[in-house]
């Protein structure tokens, strides 16, 4: 029952990157705003035990044990996991889900406040018109209902609050942004950048676009260099909900945050026609609660929004919140990647560099622009890096002995990485379900994932293997060698769809605004929301699809609409 | 005297006054049938972290700078293969420390730690041309890991800086340049995934 101390104006499900946003955006308007979090509570700086530990002050030297990575077996796997991190990600144990045996899924997680906005890895690029367009100029499931035009103001406005540090290059694929200054390429990079340009009309590389400060904002200190982010920052460095948007929802005295709340359904009431709050099980009590408000905000994550649809089920809405499209819970992407190629580069031997930065560079899109490829739609992107070697290069080495010693306590040959990240065709196959035969220490129902990249992945990846290693090549690049390994949807953590914007009610569950169809005081702004994947980080949307959608909600709330 | 507790609490430095395996197998070579580590291993039986303890040293030797067993690099892959590694790569660690004795004994009628160096370095050479991506392989990782983090090696013979608060991309080698290393954590190949400088943040 609705109460003065259970009634909000506004309730956002999810504190990571898009809760944040959504607070903020929301407490900034005014609206008494009550953010639940499943996870504990991370408070910015005081709860980050790591952030200064060297290397010997950590029981084994930063590698996981055995304990852990048993505790661990899918969040270990991934690049930022160690001991220094590994406190902001889930117990596997206690947090299951399922796969056919055939289809791994690497679902990735962070249970906390902040979210992932914590262990991020901060690349943020913008979707351009090539990418909103895509679907209905091939034909591949559905017309995205927005174009660059409507996401570019709230690209400029997300980019100035949360810092983006980068390099403007003019590019219709990529398009420019509202930055801070670039940081630094590498000598190598520099050069390779050159040849690039020289060797292929169509390929640019560019700074990484990170969310990491080369300037000051309010209350936040520019990036030190460290590369630590993970372990949260002590400067604010770099973007995090913790260090930035829940601070300035707190600020405004409208935000109750409230961690340990486990949201268990949104709850609609048929007479009203609308949802009318959340229920919630308290993790540390295991209490069920109630909460009202007159707005929803779902930002629980792609797969965490979806499992909290798919789990608020009524009369009306028999397998999940809004789903009379029948397309909840379907057509899950991820970036498909771990095609990569490496090289040493020699004539820089008296070349070094100062900091540790915590960024590489980048490579827009270039597949399919005009030309088409014959084998594959749609394109890839490249990130990676030149690198100085340090004492790890010594594992690599076939050696041992005082002269291996020395040469390792020296700097290391150059090595440069490219990467490729392609984008993931929208299947309706790729699919997640709430799976009953499985429960979790609370008895709900927990996912059964099943998702995997098809042919036009796959083909994608040969393009990717040739020409991360012709770039190399042509610059000059000695032992080349290329991989193509882990291609397992999740482990890009770029996790996307399942509850797709569209223009038609019959084929989509969110409208242009984020918003549903069929209950529209329920937005979804989170991950789920994509209608393609495109190929590049897909962060900077999410939040810029965040603050729009809120903004429209407001107005929407002003004119009685939404009451 | 607790070396463990020492390595535990990065106190290294004193451990310079301990003798260590090939030292104290040295002065016991001839004059004592009888050998004692001077400290518990947790994984090893003695004999074998003895064998291990030399390779260790043979990895990284003891020059003008430290070697591994200066720096209790043996307790710290004791450690290590104990509460980090899987069961299968402890076994495999237990075979490739046993395999290495017994090439000793058979080519050299004696213990792995109590041949000369040059003695040693050849039946590494054998070891390392085995399986690179075994054994050795993953012995190397643990001695490199336990040695370059180390307070002592990283602040008196490399280059420590924690906090740089800047970043300049290209800036000319020093002469006398050491390898610049902060805080930042090696990933190692338990699992053998990519090393992926594009995902720097480790």
């Amino acid at each position: 029952m609705s109460t003065k101390e259970n009634k909000f104006d506004a309730i956002v499900i999810g504190s990571g990157i898009t809760g944040g946003w959504a607070a903020k955006e929301l407490c900034e308007k005014g609206l008494k705003t009550l953010v639940l979090e499943r996870g504990r509570d991370v408070k910015h700086i005081q709860d980050y035990p790591t952030m200064n530990k060297a290397p010997w002050e950590f029981d084994h030297f930063g590698q996981p044990s055995k304990k852990v990575r048993e505790n661990y077996p899918v969040q270990s796997t991934t690049y930022a996991f160690n001991e220094g991190t590994q406190h902001f990600w889930v117990n596997d144990k206690e947090n299951p889900y399922s796969t056919p045996e055939d289809k791994e899924f690497r679902w990735i997680r962070g249970y906390h406040v902040g979210g992932r906005s914590l262990t991020w890895g901060r690349q943020s690029y913008r979707l351009s018109d090539i990418d909103f367009e895509a679907n209905v100029k091939e034909g591949i499931g559905i017309d995205w209902p927005i174009r660059y035009k409507d996401l570019k103001p709230w690209y400029d406005y997300v980019e100035q609050f949360i810092g983006v540090s980068g390099q403007n290059e003019g590019l219709e694929q990529l398009p420019d942004g509202a930055f801070q200054p670039p940081m630094d390429m590498f000598c190598v990079e520099k050069d390779v950048r050159k040849s690039m340009k020289k060797n292929w009309s169509d390929r640019t590389m560019t700074i990484g676009r990170t969310a990491n400060l080369t300037r000051p904002v309010p209350g936040r200190a520019p990036c030190q260099y460290r590369n630590l982010c993970s372990r949260g920052c002590p400067y604010g460095g770099y973007f995090s909900s913790n260090s930035s948007t829940l601070p300035a929802a707190q600020a405004t005295g409208n935000m109750t945050l409230r961690p340990n709340s486990i949201v268990e359904s949104i709850i609609y009431d048929e007479e009203k026609d609308k949802a009318v709050g959340v229920r919630i099980i308290d993790a540390e009590t295991s209490e069920t609660k109630e909460y009202f408000s007159t707005v929803i905000f779902s930002c629980a994550s792609t797969l965490g929004s979806t499992w909290v649809l798919l789990n608020s089920k009524s009369n009306r809405f028999s397998t999940g919140l809004g789903n009379s499209s029948d397309t909840l819970g379907k057509y899950l992407m991820d970036h498909h990647f771990q095609v990569y190629s490496r090289a040493q580069f020699e004539g820089y031997e008296d070349e070094y560099h100062y900091g540790y930065r915590p960024n590489g560079i980048y490579v827009p899109r270039f597949r399919n622009l005009g030309e088409k490829h014959p084998d594959f739609v749609r394109g890839y992107g490249m990130q990676g890096g030149a690198n100085r070697q340090g004492w790890g290069y010594g594992n690599r080495k076939l050696d041992f002995g005082a002269e291996f010693k020395d040469e390792l306590m020296k700097p290391g040959p150059w090595e440069m990485t490219l990467m490729g990240f392609g984008e993931c065709l929208p299947y309706e196959d790729n699919t997640v379900k709430l799976n009953s035969n499985v429960t979790d220490k609370w008895g709900l129902p927990t996912l059964k994932i099943d998702c995997e990249f098809k042919e036009n992945e796959y083909a994608m990846r040969k393009d990717m293997a040739k020409t991360t290693a012709e770039i190399l090549d042509a610059a000059g690049g000695k032992n080349l060698e290329t991989f193509d390994q882990d291609d397992v949807p999740g482990f890009a953590i770029h996790e996307m769809g399942t509850a797709r914007m569209g223009r038609d009610p019959k084929t989509s569950v969110l409208n242009a605004f984020n918003q549903m169809h069929d209950v529209p005081n329920v937005f979804v702004t989170d991950g789920s929301a994509m209608t393609s994947s495109a190929c590049q980080n897909p962060s900077l949307t999410y939040m810029a699809l965040t603050a729009r959608a809120v903004n429209y909600a407001v107005k929407e709330m002003k004119k009685g609409n939404i009451k | 005297m607790d070396r463990r507790g020492a390595l535990k609490h990065g106190s290294i430095a004193s451990l310079g006054l301990i003798i260590s395996g090939p030292i104290a197998s040295a002065l016991l070579k001839g004059c004592s049938p009888k050998e004692e580590l001077n400290w518990s291993p947790l994984f090893f039986s003695s004999s074998q972290a003895f064998t291990a303890g030399a390779l260790a040293e043979q990895i990284l030797p003891k020059t003008k700078t430290p070697g591994a067993l200066d720096l209790g690099v043996d307790i710290f892959i004791d450690k290590m293969v104990l509460e980090c590694l899987a069961e299968n790569e402890k076994t495999l660690f237990k075979a490739g420390v046993d395999e290495l004795e017994e090439r000793s004994r058979s080519k050299f009628n004696s213990s792995f730690h109590r041949l000369s160096s040059n003695e040693q370095a050849k039946l590494v050479k054998e070891i390392q041309s085995l399986d690179e991506l075994s054994f050795f392989y993953r012995f190397k990782e643990l001695t490199l890991l336990g040695y370059f983090s180390t307070e002592q090696i990283m602040k008196q013979y490399l280059s420590h800086i924690a906090i740089p608060t800047r970043l300049e991309g290209c800036k000319p080698l020093e002469p006398g340049q050491k390898l610049m290393v902060g805080n930042h954590i090696e990933r190692m190949g338990f699992e053998e995934r990519a090393d992926f400088t594009g995902r720097t943040d480790f």
